[in-house]
């Protein structure tokens, strides 16, 4: 690991304390000499105002990829030449360790003095050994930020700076991190190439105060904001066509309760009800919205105290699972009950529809009779409800400013080259699959992972092989990844954008989570019936006075 | 003619009645989550849906324990927190036992009150998790078992209650001791020790769930994933927090691990905890009857 010093892991550790002047003070660490000014970006020199972001080059066209012709919709691959070609021509590493920081979301994975060779095979690819620290998840951002305070960060860090890493995400523009636009800005980018190939949106929407502190991990931009519905209820209940608005959606969700038969229900959670029946329907803008240059929060408008109503009569006329609020957080559980044929729909993203393990296939498993489709909701007066993008990317791959050798600089770089390896590439299979014969076979031209619980404990890139250019299910049947984009056809025209996404604002890390839960208790309230709709104005003011104009305020001095 | 106290009185049928029924009542609310965790651990997984409430299996299998013993993570999970729950548990009463003695020895033992002052105020603030770590990466305990026992090793509640205890012991006993001869670890050992075993059992046990029972620690200091205690295994099993929308990985990460084999991995992580109890029984009881009879 790189040490970054005593001084600047102790400014940090006042800085989670509160106090970010001392951590401001502090310029060891940042790859500067102490006194000289190192620039708002924190980087090892060039002027931030002239920075660029990275050029985008488009990606390579492979046999089995289909193109959508609505702009925007991520490309379908029904099958991956295998074993494809290589997209890197020598390797990255020059010998020796490198340690990375990555997330688990099961049991931990074995490594390569365990025997693992999906990780061996990965090292001697990569020409150098990679030395991972592996976190759960759930302390994910803890874990983070004491390894920055600790001084000890390894070389290739994820960070998740707007999901479970936020808490590290105010650490970053204090020089922890380097401005990759140094090194990968315009042009610079295209000595990587795989880098060059993540698209624009990804790199435009990771800008931490305008700087990039990592190799956004790109993802397709539509992840949330359809439904999985039993079409088999619906068609039973005398609804079997899409409803097209508001009335139609009425009569369709009643249908689907009808079909469903006694003791089923449509929705099981705030998110389906709330969200989707209500907010989306009643097109609802995406977090914020700019009114003649102000801010206007989702839950100010009309449109929403509308989606509130609407989901508030769903709870009322018997539409909703009564243990919602016991659902809500379990997706083990909320899906369960659509497996089981109690409740008419779930939802997730979109990717996780599909594939040998999505929804679909665990709905056919439980019962073989069962249709299920996929839908963005209806918008109230016709066409499509709202849908809101995904930022384009989870997380990002960091290199530490300890680091200030260039020759090392650009051998990490190499290496996150590496596992950004497009789709269709030789090294595509080895990051996302393993070794062929042992991790995966093919059979008929499709990836087919294995089944021994042992091997699959093999898989240990995770967050630092998520790059993905589009839709491709290993394992499931190849037409999977084309229904996969025709819902995103439907998706992309019906993007509504955050006006918001790349700003920061203090208050809304001291007071963003409080505000929310303050939210969440109105809306799971009135829902249920336990609060009046006339309480929606005295959550708009606790929510106001509690901090939402400061970060109103906030955000709109860097509109 | 005396009459018998209240309490004392052979009770009306019905108040017994309802007391057996409320203690039935609370029985089965205490055992029923029980009974649920083992028949799901004991279920089909493709028969079990989540959220059903279960008495008996459904589809009895012992797929889940199979899978879950067969695998090197629990098993090994399993060996590290027995190992950090002894040693630590050891370590924690040595070390709070002779404490908690010596601040009993207000006379002997020139600022000892000052001691105790600095330890009460250690039950009042934290230093927080970064100086915390910060602390433990400078003693050299990172990736090391320590790091889970040493930073706990005096509660500082514990040693109250210890020291609160011996100070119940008669000075007498100790000072014949003395006038016999014996030095001061004799004392404690020979005598102040066989007189607490009430309040050590006790003590040990609640060190003894801690160290079993903890996971936010190993989190922190533990950056090899084959030093994880079963706890942390547990919550990676059961919480599983969800992929984040969109966030396609490999195929073994997308796949939930089903219920069964979650509660198989809970049943296990309980019931080495569980077997302690019964041994410590007879000191609880004991410790409350002398409590009865010195009244």
């Amino acid at each position: 690991m790189t040490t970054i010093t005593r001084r600047s892991a102790l400014a940090l550790g006042a800085g989670a304390a509160g106090s970010l002047a001392l951590a401001a003070c502090s310029n060891e660490g940042r790859g500067v000499p102490p006194g000289q000014d190192p620039g708002p970006s924190g980087g090892n020199g060039g002027s931030p105002e002239t920075l660029q972001l990275p050029t985008t080059v488009p990606l390579p066209e492979i046999e089995g990829v289909s193109l959508s012709s609505v702009p925007g919709v991520p490309p379908a691959f029904t099958s991956l030449p295998h074993p494809g070609t290589p997209s890197v021509t020598q390797k990255p590493g020059r010998g020796g360790e490198m340690d990375t920081f990555t997330i688990t979301w099961g049991a931990p994975p074995k490594l390569a003095e365990d025997g693992n060779k999906w990780h061996q095979a990965i090292n001697e690819a990569l020409g150098v050994a990679l030395n991972p620290v592996i976190v759960p998840a759930q302390t994910f951002g803890d874990k983070l930020v004491t390894t920055i305070a600790g001084g000890d960060i390894p070389e290739i860090t994820t960070n998740e700076p707007s999901y479970r890493g936020r808490s590290a995400r105010k650490y970053m523009p204090q020089g922890v991190f380097h401005d990759l636009r140094e090194f990968l800005g315009g042009d610079k980018v295209l000595k990587y190439p795989n880098l060059s190939m993540i698209p624009a949106p990804a790199w435009e929407n990771s800008r931490i105060g305008g700087a990039l502190y990592g190799v956004p991990c790109c993802r397709n931009e539509t992840v949330g904001g359809t439904i999985a519905y039993r079409q088999d209820w619906a068609e039973r209940g005398g609804f079997g066509d899409r409803p097209a608005n508001l009335d139609d959606f009425r009569k369709w969700l009643k249908a689907l309760q009808e079909g469903g038969g006694d003791g089923t229900y449509v929705t099981a959670t705030l998110d389906q009800t709330l969200s989707m029946c209500g907010l989306q329907v009643h097109k609802v803008c995406n977090n914020w919205t700019v009114d003649g240059g102000k801010l206007v929060k989702d839950h100010e408008t009309e449109e929403y105290e509308a989606g509130l109503a609407f989901a508030r009569q769903m709870f009322a006329d018997g539409l909703v699972h009564p243990n919602m609020v016991q659902l809500t957080p379990n997706p083990a559980e909320y899906r369960g009950q659509f497996y089981a044929g109690t409740v008419a729909m779930t939802n997730q993203n979109l990717d996780g529809y599909f594939g040998p393990n999505g929804e679909l296939a665990q709905l056919s498993q439980r019962d073989a009779d069962a249709k299920a489709e996929i839908m963005v909701p209806p918008g109230h007066d016709g066409g499509s409800g709202s849908v809101y993008p995904d930022l384009g990317f989870y997380c990002m791959l960091s290199i530490p400013s300890s680091v200030t050798d260039p020759d090392r600089i650009d051998e990490i770089l190499g290496v996150i080259n590496f596992l950004a390896a497009p789709m269709g590439s030789s090294e595509y299979f080895l990051v996302h699959n393993g070794v062929e014969g042992h991790n995966y076979t093919v059979e008929d031209g499709q990836i087919v992972p294995t089944t021994d619980e042992e091997i699959r404990r093999e898989s240990f890139l995770s967050q630092l092989g998520a790059f993905t250019q589009g839709f491709y299910f290993a394992g499931a049947p190849a037409d999977h990844a084309l229904q996969a984009q025709k819902v995103a056809e439907e998706m992309v025209p019906a993007f509504v954008a955050d006006p918001t996404v790349g700003l920061d604002s203090e208050a809304s890390f001291s007071k963003g989570d409080a505000l929310s839960t303050i939210v969440n208790d109105y809306e799971v309230g009135i829902v249920t019936g336990r609060r009046e709709m006339s309480e929606l104005e005295e959550m708009r003011k606790r929510w106001r006075d509690g901090g939402g104009d400061e970060m109103r305020g906030e955000f709109e001095e860097q509109l | 003619m005396a009459t018998r106290p209240l309490w004392m009185e052979k009770p009306h049928p019905i108040a017994q009645a309802l007391k057996v029924a409320l203690l039935a009542v609370t029985v089965v609310v205490m055992l029923y989550p029980f009974i649920h965790v083992i028949a799901v651990s004991f279920s089909d997984s493709t028969k079990y849906t989540p959220g059903d409430l279960l008495l008996l299996p459904k589809g009895f299998t012992t797929e889940a324990y199979k899978l879950v013993l067969n695998g090197a993570v629990v098993p090994r999970a399993l060996l590290v927190s027995i190992g950090v729950t002894v040693v630590g548990t050891l370590v924690n009463m040595v070390f709070t036992v002779t404490m908690a003695y010596g601040l009993t020895q207000t006379k002997r033992v020139p600022g000892s009150r000052f001691v105790l002052l600095i330890v009460l105020f250690s039950m009042l603030f934290s230093a927080g998790i970064i100086p915390n770590y910060l602390l433990v990466k400078g003693l050299g305990m990172i990736d090391t078992y320590w790091s889970l026992i040493i930073p706990g090793t005096i509660s500082a509640f514990n040693l109250v209650v210890i020291r609160n205890f011996f100070m119940n012991i008669p000075e007498e006993l100790l000072d014949a001791a003395r006038i016999d001869g014996a030095g001061e670890l004799q004392i404690l050992g020979r005598v102040v020790l066989p007189l607490s075993k009430a309040v050590i059992a006790v003590i040990a046990l609640f060190y003894g769930v801690a160290h079993w029972n903890a996971f936010f620690g190993a989190m922190l200091y533990l950056n090899d994933t084959k030093m994880w205690p079963v706890q942390l295994v547990l919550r990676q099993y059961v919480l599983q927090a969800e992929p984040l929308p969109g966030a396609q990985l490999e195929p073994s990460q997308v796949a939930i691990t089903p219920h069964t084999v979650q509660m198989a991995v809970l049943v296990l992580a309980t019931v080495p905890i569980l077997v302690v109890y019964p041994f410590l029984q007879r000191y609880f009881t004991k410790g409350v009857l002398t409590g009865a009879i010195k009244g």
